[in-house]
């Protein structure tokens, strides 16, 4: 086997410039992917990260009451469980206000715009997190107890407001009543995605004490994994430790889910839910899911391409060589050395080709994420600080390869075959 | 040109007759003279209906103006209101019923609920501004003081909301001594002067009062030009008031439904 490894070595660099042309497909083949893969993995994972600055958190515990509405919550308990369940800080508890309302305005300069959410975010907690926007001015440095918030570049841009400036918000109390507050623009984040547009982030208690909740209280808690998404195993011993200290329905996946236990049963006090990111992602995911099937069938298109092309090239090669052939079958080689040495040949191609693939295919990733995208309208949903970020799971990338190198074995494996098949006698009387 | 004259010479009236009122007088009942006030607006005998011309101002922007028809049953705490201009809102409806408030559109052919704090048509009306005035039972009395109001001498009354269903928890009226309201200032609940309106004058339709003219300036709402903050401002006309009873079928939103077909 080991000889017919160097014959074949031996074969590709002495006719490098047949196989210069045959490697260079795989390798461009290889780089689609690379590329596609990579992207796509970035672009997920921005997301991803986007959702858990907008929904605060990889998860989210509702407080719920039988009454059929959410209610405030408080954190000392929550934080505990989770620390006790990641005593590391592997895992961090925030307690966030969420106002989600038609009447909730801002005001500059007679300009007003509708702000579908007001967030109370504790900057204490969760200023790392909102450091990974992308700012075109000011930051969410410094916020914490102040009336300073961070809104979006399209409402800056329609209320004509820059950092330093003073805004008026418009909120209904928890009663209904009209209240206003001025705030001062702190930072501008250039998000004109579902999750950033029209939402306003300011300090947790400045809001609480405007729209009526107490100073410890909070619609939801947000529990943050930092970089890294949390695995099953960390989601079951967080929801344990929680359901350890308090009442919690049972673990939903979806909002319809979430709805449909609060809907049912009986109990008194607040029972809570625990609810994954992935819950308010489902048509994100399903969108998600239909770029990963276009990209899964982009990727057959170009290896069921590549398989032609190296059956083809086979094809000629062994009826190029098919007086080399019949000399070393009649010095001896047997036909399963032979068969080995063009399957020798075509792994070795796929290879090399794919390692080319995967490298230049990286720097390209590399380039890639150097280029300002954010002026696409929309895309920043996907771009982390108006990047494109790039993502290749080593497992995944190892399983291309191996698909790469089988789709080339599958292609020359008829080829192989009829160079086996050659017998040398008569291949060496024919001129 | 006429017509910024008009709301310029309004608004000078109402601004520079502010001047504090001299002259002491023992403060009144204000709660009673808020009754009086409310009694003298309502229709709580009689069924109402009038046309109304609501033309919005923004500045920067071509004016809009919105014409409507007005039927109200006081004593129900009902009212309908039918838009007839401009065409594309032609046919929607505002239908209230005691505390429900149900707006229809034609397009859709649906009924949606809505709220009396919401604005009208995006104008700078409350959707509350067209009910029955209350404000004897919604408001308690903060303080009042005398004072003069161009050609009127008023006493003004600040008054907070005693409800959570009032479009503004916090209100200032002033009131001439013809217990008319001339002048009230919405605020927020932190304070902050959201609306003014001024009410220069009525009409006397049977015994009770109607405003010929509001106008109303929006104190958040407006565009800065030339570094000077104009707001926008709404000037609601009404004409054609009759107090002919009307039958009970128009209060419902079938009705609604067939007059916007």
């Amino acid at each position: 086997m080991a000889n017919e490894i160097l014959f074949a070595f031996r074969n590709l660099t002495r006719q490098r410039r047949r196989y210069l042309l045959l490697g260079g497909g795989i390798g461009f083949g290889f780089l689609i992917i690379t590329m596609v893969t990579g992207l796509l993995g970035g672009m997920i994972s921005n997301l991803q990260q986007k959702a858990i600055i907008y929904y605060g958190g990889d998860f989210t515990v509702i407080g719920s009451e039988k009454t059929g509405k959410n209610t405030m919550i408080r954190l000392p308990e929550i934080g505990a469980a989770v620390e006790k369940a990641f005593p590391g800080g592997r895992a961090t508890a925030s307690l966030r206000t969420v106002n989600r309302s038609s009447g909730n305005v801002l005001f500059f300069g007679g300009d007003s715009v509708r702000q579908r959410q007001l967030t109370g975010v504790d900057w204490a907690v969760e200023e790392p997190i909102f450091r990974k926007l992308n700012y075109v001015e000011g930051g969410a440095e410094g916020l914490a107890g102040t009336n300073g918030v961070l809104i979006s570049e399209p409402i800056a841009k329609m209320l004509g407001a820059r950092v330093g400036d003073d805004l008026m918000i418009l909120a209904d109390t928890i009663n209904g009543q009209k209240n206003t507050t001025t705030v001062v623009v702190k930072g501008i984040f250039r998000d004109s995605s579902l999750f950033g547009y029209y939402t306003t982030y300011i300090d947790r208690k400045v809001l609480n004490a405007f729209i009526g909740y107490g100073p410890d209280e909070g619609t939801e808690a947000g529990i943050y994994f930092g970089e890294t998404r949390p695995t099953e195993r960390e989601r079951s011993a967080l929801y344990s430790s929680l359901k350890d200290s308090l009442p919690f329905f049972p673990m939903v996946k979806t909002i319809k889910e979430m709805r449909d236990v609060q809907d049912s049963g009986q109990w008194d006090g607040i029972k809570y839910v625990f609810l994954p990111l992935d819950a308010h992602l489902s048509q994100i995911n399903q969108m998600v899911e239909a770029i990963s099937a276009l990209s899964f069938v982009l990727v057959f298109i170009l290896l069921a391409i590549l398989v032609l092309g190296i059956g083809n090239t086979f094809q000629v090669l062994v009826y190029e060589r098919s007086r080399e052939i019949g000399t070393m079958r009649a010095l001896g080689m047997q036909r399963i050395s032979v068969s080995r040495l063009f399957l020798s040949e075509a792994g070795g191609l796929a290879i090399a080709g794919s390692l080319v693939g995967l490298l230049v295919g990286m720097m390209l990733l590399w380039a890639f994420s150097k280029v300002n995208f954010s002026w696409i309208p929309g895309f920043d949903v996907f771009l982390r600080k108006g990047r494109l970020s790039w993502r290749l799971d080593s497992l995944e990338v190892v399983g291309e390869l191996v698909l790469m190198i089988v789709a080339s074995l599958f292609a020359a494996w008829s080829p192989a075959k009829r160079a086996a098949a050659i017998e040398p006698a008569q291949t060496l009387r024919t001129e | 040109m006429k017509r910024i004259f008009f709301y310029a010479l309004l608004l000078a009236l109402v601004v520079i007759g502010s001047a504090p009122y001299v002259g002491a007088e023992d403060a009144p009942d204000f709660k009673a003279m808020l009754k009086t006030v409310d009694g003298l607006v309502s229709f709580m005998d009689t069924d109402f209906s009038a046309e109304y011309a609501i033309v919005l101002d923004k500045p920067g922007e071509s004016r809009s103006v919105t014409d409507a028809v007005m039927f109200r049953r006081d004593k129900d705490e009902k009212y309908l209101i039918l838009i007839l201009e401009p065409t594309s809102d032609k046919g929607k409806g505002y239908l209230k019923i005691g505390q429900s408030l149900w707006l229809y559109d034609p397009l859709s052919r649906r009924f949606t609920f809505t709220s009396s704090k919401e604005r009208f048509q995006n104008s700078n009306a409350r959707n509350s501004d067209f009910t029955r005035s209350n404000f004897a039972g919604d408001y308690d009395i903060v303080s009042g003081h005398r004072e003069a109001l161009g050609r009127f001498n008023c006493w003004v009354i600040d008054l907070k909301a005693n409800n959570d269903g009032v479009s503004f928890p916090k209100t200032k009226i002033w009131v001439s001594d013809d217990n008319l309201v001339r002048k009230t200032e919405d605020y927020s609940l932190s304070g902050q002067l959201m609306r003014t309106t001024a009410i220069p004058t009525y009409q006397k339709v049977g015994n009770r009062f109607l405003p010929v003219t509001m106008l109303i300036v929006d104190n958040l709402r407006g565009k800065t030009i030339n570094g000077k903050l104009e707001n926008e401002r709404t000037q609601i006309t009404i004409t054609k008031p009759s107090l002919s009873t009307l039958p009970d079928s128009i209060f419902t939103q079938a009705y609604l439904e067939k007059v916007s077909k």
